[in-house]
């Protein structure tokens, strides 16, 4: 790889030994995919959530710690596998907790910012069209790719840290703009879509595409950033698109010819029938009466909290179920402070600050459960071991309150 | 020795190792795919399912999944039960981070080979004896579990 003169300085050592060791694990990564220099990332979205770093990405990034590692770019990292408020009365493990709080240590002394959500894009760090950056999280890589046009590979964890504390990556796929043609047509002939059915078509177009990448056509310009959030989500979890692009939506359909002459390689209809069908599939067979609902897979924007609190207005949770709300601690505040946090709790509706069902256990014992989330259609039932019902916000309102 | 026996392909990490085969027909994740504490695939989509993924040169179609995968593998290696050798149709960077943090934090090698000029999916079965050589990106299949 052909190196610049700050990067032979980092190797040097000069800039310290976790520096060192973090350019040398990434120059061999470099190396194996055949890259052949280093792009400088603008920002970094991390994981230290011990649902998935486990005992040996504790100690991973404890090390890189105690040398002395420090982020040189601004750092964020996915939701915390417990919720850091109430995990004690609602019955969370100990010793798991105690893990996530090293963890938590660990990136304060490394210097990123413990926002723990998967939405960074949502609490300030917001990139901009062609920027590099080094994100983990597949639905924050889609949704940086795809609605941002900046640029950033599905970064492996363990290895974004090393790209906070040396702001680089190899230069590689979704860097370069050759790897981000799209190559498959997806036409959406659905009508008038709803918040759910942006869900359900992510879930299709990642079953169409895989890891190709796709380019939509029929998505109204009067979509929201929400609604686009939660298509990259679940496009990413039922395959493995990192990219999509958007007619007249997304910026590089926008600006470029997403096909750049070529003629795209399959050409795919996503129908309004295609749409329900897809749906019903995503309620887990034999799902029973449900006992908690599940909201903010991505996290909650604060547009959405707000418009569940409408949809609550004037109910409760019913006794013996629950209603838990996955949203960061930036919205938590603000909606303290629009007097919305209180009615909620009134209600019986639970706030679970930065925090994710996805890489946290299940507390309560629950079976049936129900979202508004095609992502947590997608990984909770073998996660959890429970069945899950898929249906709008206010049938999950209507299902756990009254 | 066959010819068609060695196959030739792309070394992503280094280091030679052999070992007896795991093939699994269908790609596998590593993020709640694989137990960490007992080495066993336990992803019911996988057709290796139960099976223990320790010190086997596993070989599987896609190197795919969350990006938390780097750290499930690296858990796995950490606790005893990390494979030889990873031999897959296609590699992504998530399979290549594992193997290489494996190797500077655990000290434990794991050679990566891909794009072999034969599917291994399909030329090698489970319980055959294989060699990786992750310098030159081959993948050799030294003995048969069956003589055909």
């Amino acid at each position: 790889m052909k190196l610049t003169d700050t990067e032979k300085r980092m190797l040097d050592g000069a800039q310290g030994e976790a520096k060192q060791m973090a350019l040398e694990i990434l120059m061999q990564i470099g190396e194996a995919l055949e890259a052949d220099s280093f792009v400088e990332v603008s920002s970094v979205q991390a994981m230290a959530h011990f649902g998935s770093l486990h005992i040996a990405g504790r100690d991973w990034l404890e090390k890189l710690a105690c040398l002395g590692g420090k982020c040189c770019v601004p750092t964020t990292q996915d939701p915390a596998s417990i919720p850091f408020k109430c995990w004690k009365e609602m019955g969370y493990d100990e010793e798991y907790a105690k893990n996530q709080y090293r963890l938590s240590e660990a990136i304060l002394k490394l210097g990123e910012m413990p926002k723990w959500s998967c939405t960074p894009y949502y609490q300030g760090t917001i990139p901009r069209v062609g920027q590099n950056i080094a994100w983990a999280e597949s639905s924050a890589v889609s949704f940086a790719n795809s609605v941002l046009g900046a640029r950033t590979n599905r970064t492996p964890a363990g290895l974004a840290v090393l790209a906070a504390l040396t702001g680089r990556m190899p230069k590689y796929g979704l860097y370069l703009a050759e790897n981000r043609i799209a190559q498959i047509k997806i036409n959406i002939e659905a009508g008038e879509l709803s918040d759910l059915d942006y869900n359900t078509i992510g879930i299709i177009t990642g079953k169409i595409a895989g890891a190709k990448i796709p380019a939509l056509y029929g998505i109204p310009s009067s979509v929201t950033n929400d609604n686009l959030k939660y298509l990259g989500a679940s496009a990413a979890s039922s395959g493995s698109v990192a990219l999509y692009h958007a007619d007249g939506v997304t910026p590089e359909a926008i600006l470029t010819d997403v096909f750049a002459g070529k003629r795209p390689e399959e050409e795919f209809v996503i129908t309004r029938k295609d749409i329900n069908d897809e749906a019903e599939k995503m309620t887990s067979q034999g799902a029973g009466e449900a006992e908690l609902a599940v909201v903010g897979c991505p996290h909650y924007s604060s547009e959405e909290v707000i418009k569940l609190a409408e949809l609550a207005e004037g109910k409760k949770v019913s006794d013996g179920k629950a209603f838990w709300v996955f949203t960061t601690a930036e919205t938590e505040s603000l909606m303290e402070r629009m007097g919305i946090k209180a009615k909620l709790e009134e209600a019986g509706i639970r706030i679970m600050a930065q925090t994710c069902l996805v890489i946290s256990p299940l507390v309560g014992g629950y079976k049936n459960l129900i979202t508004d989330s095609g992502k947590f259609a997608s990984y909770l039932p073998s996660e959890h071991n429970i069945k899950i019902r898929y249906a709008r916000t206010k049938e999950c309102v209507e299902a756990v309150m009254k | 020795m066959k010819q068609e026996q060695v196959m030739k392909g792309r070394g992503l990490v280094k280091g030679i190792a052999e070992g007896e085969a795991l093939v699994s027909t269908e790609s596998l994740v590593w993020s709640h795919g694989v137990d960490p504490e007992s080495g066993k695939v336990d992803d019911i989509r996988v057709s290796i399912c139960g099976q223990c993924v320790k010190d086997k040169i596993l070989i599987y179609p896609l190197g795919k999944g969350s990006t938390s995968g780097a750290t499930w593998m690296l858990e796995t290696v950490r606790c005893g039960n990390g494979p030889k050798a990873i031999v897959n149709v296609e590699t992504e960077m998530i399979i290549v981070a594992g193997a290489v943090l494996s190797e500077k934090i655990y000290g434990r090698n794991i050679p990566v080979v891909d794009r072999t000029d034969i599917n291994p999916v399909e030329a090698i079965e489970t319980g055959d004896l294989v060699r990786v050589n992750g310098e030159k990106g081959t993948v050799e299949i030294l003995k048969r579990r069956k003589e055909k």
